[in-house]
């Protein structure tokens, strides 16, 4: 589904220190995977580069079918809710369909539907981002990432900034989520019990150049629920995954 | 957002006592000091010569007041304009650009005269001159509000493969909305400025007389109270000017400004 070869990506100031060099990655359809990496190591550059948002300079990339008609959707959650403050939540979901030139209504059913889908209420489809938490804020721009119906979904430390129930409340949801759509996930964190807790292969990431060094799989069968951050298996992963993070950085 | 009745009181009265202290303290000192009239003025003589000219000054501030609005409507709607033009394209705007910077340098007293000397005496060289002068500040924070997007919105755009339509009419415009009542608030005090020298230049001839005509007139005659009530006549009519401004571009802001506070 995506597929990165020797990926490297270099920026115009100082192109002898690449952000990405020699980056691999494989993620198959319908993986949910985690990229685990310190602040400033690249991964959210490397989602840049797989959305298409950034062209590395070097490197193979296919995402998405190869066969398929035309592109694959991509939704992108970034790291801040980025909603336009003059539109009210429902206009800030169906953004993407507008750009799009699908017809109004269609618009506002599959906006409607993503609403309820991230657990909001139809009467939050009015308000405007300023009136809203920043958890129902990350809902919405969630919401907005959804409602193209995209076959992969890039999501940048999306609950970084929230406390530390709703980061898991969210998580559990997100998942949720992922077993009723299936799609291609991947979800860049530097939260090591998150990235155990969601994802079926969690790939560890160092700096400077940033590339995709270790990998750890999680064992534990869907649907996972919130019981399983108290179990001593869970622990010992997160102690494991841990520990090869912190060799990443030595 | 709306400040309570109690907020307001906070607010307006120490710049009331202030003002109120003033006036007692300019008062006592030309009594006490024994002060000429036509250096300064009592604050009752100045009261008392805006009342005995209250109609001429009256119709001066109209006047003024409509030159001033005019030109400003004119500055807000060409600034954009010409903001518009340069968000669309960066060579226009690197070109450009420097210049609209370096032309708000232009001493407006030293080209005045050439526009009365090519477009004649009378209202349409005033409302010019305040166009002149108030326009580059709506030029400088419109291009700036168009041109400096978040990057996570553009990032949104770009993803969704948003036309450059879609990314002026749908982003930039509406991103650029606080960034106009800024500059229009600048060029509104601006504005006032611009039509009192306009009408130094220019306000002669004509049979209405404006506030800077009343100010030329006044002076040689010595009558230093009557310069005083135009000098306050000009101020009320700059505040009164940014507060319109202030209150339009409020009720416009209503959806935006509550979410820049919280950042």
């Amino acid at each position: 589904m995506i597929s990165a070869r020797q990926i490297s990506v270099a920026f115009s100031p100082s192109p002898a220190l690449p952000v990405l060099d020699g980056l691999d990655l494989q993620v198959d359809q319908g993986e949910f995977v985690s990229v685990l990496g310190s602040s400033g190591c690249g991964k959210s550059t490397l989602l840049k580069v797989i959305a298409g948002l950034v062209v590395p300079s070097q490197g193979e990339l296919t995402v998405g079918q190869e066969q398929g008609s035309g592109r694959s959707e991509i939704g992108f959650v970034f790291q801040d809710p980025t909603l336009l403050p003059w539109r009210n939540v429902i206009d800030n979901i169906r953004l993407p369909l507008e750009l799009r030139g699908q017809p109004v209504q269609s618009q506002l059913d599959a906006a409607g539907q993503m609403l309820e889908m991230v657990g909001l209420q139809p009467e939050d489809g009015l308000k405007f981002p300023r009136m809203l938490s920043g958890g129902m804020r990350m809902r919405v721009s969630l919401a907005r990432a959804l409602v193209t119906r995209p076959n992969i979904l890039l999501l940048d430390e999306p609950f970084a900034a929230l406390d530390d129930m709703l980061r898991q409340q969210l998580c559990e949801e997100l998942l949720e989520i992922w077993q009723e759509l299936r799609q291609t996930i991947v979800f860049v964190t530097h939260n090591v019990s998150e990235a155990v807790f969601l994802s079926q292969q969690v790939y560890l990431m160092q700096a400077e150049p940033g590339r995709l060094v270790d990998q750890v799989e999680v064992p534990f069968p869907f649907p996972r629920k919130a019981s399983l951050r108290g179990e001593a298996e869970f622990a010992h992963l997160v102690e494991d995954a841990s520990g090869r993070l912190r060799e990443t950085v030595a | 957002m709306n400040p309570s009745p109690r907020r307001w009181i906070t607010l307006l009265i120490p710049p009331l006592v202030l003002l109120l202290l003033t006036v007692v303290i300019w008062q006592l000192a030309v009594t006490l000091l024994e002060i000429k009239p036509y250096l300064l003025p009592s604050p009752g003589a100045v009261v008392e010569a805006a009342i005995e000219h209250r109609g001429e000054l009256g119709s001066a501030i109209w006047l003024t007041g409509r030159a001033a609005g005019l030109g400003l409507l004119v500055s807000i709607l060409l600034g954009t304009a010409t903001a518009l033009v340069f968000s669309q394209s960066r060579i226009v705007r690197r070109s450009f650009y420097p210049y609209a910077i370096a032309l708000q340098t232009v001493p407006i007293v030293a080209i005045a005269p050439l526009i009365v000397t090519w477009f004649g005496e009378g209202f349409q060289s005033i409302v010019l001159v305040t166009v002149i002068i108030s326009l580059f500040p709506v030029i400088t924070s419109v291009t700036t509000g168009l041109t400096s997007i978040e990057e996570g919105l553009h990032d949104l755009f770009q993803l969704n493969q948003a036309s450059r339509w879609q990314q002026l009419v749908k982003l930039r415009i509406p991103s650029a909305i606080p960034s106009l009542v800024t500059g229009a608030r600048t060029a509104a005090g601006l504005a006032v400025v611009g039509a009192i020298v306009g009408e130094f230049f220019a306000g002669a001839s004509v049979q209405e007389r404006g506030l800077g005509y009343f100010v030329l007139y006044a002076v040689p005659n010595l009558q230093t109270d009557l310069l005083f009530g135009c000098v306050i006549a000009a101020t009320l009519l700059g505040v009164a000017m940014f507060i319109a401004v202030s209150l339009v571009g409020t009720h416009l802001l209503g959806r935006w400004t509550a979410e820049m506070e919280t950042h």
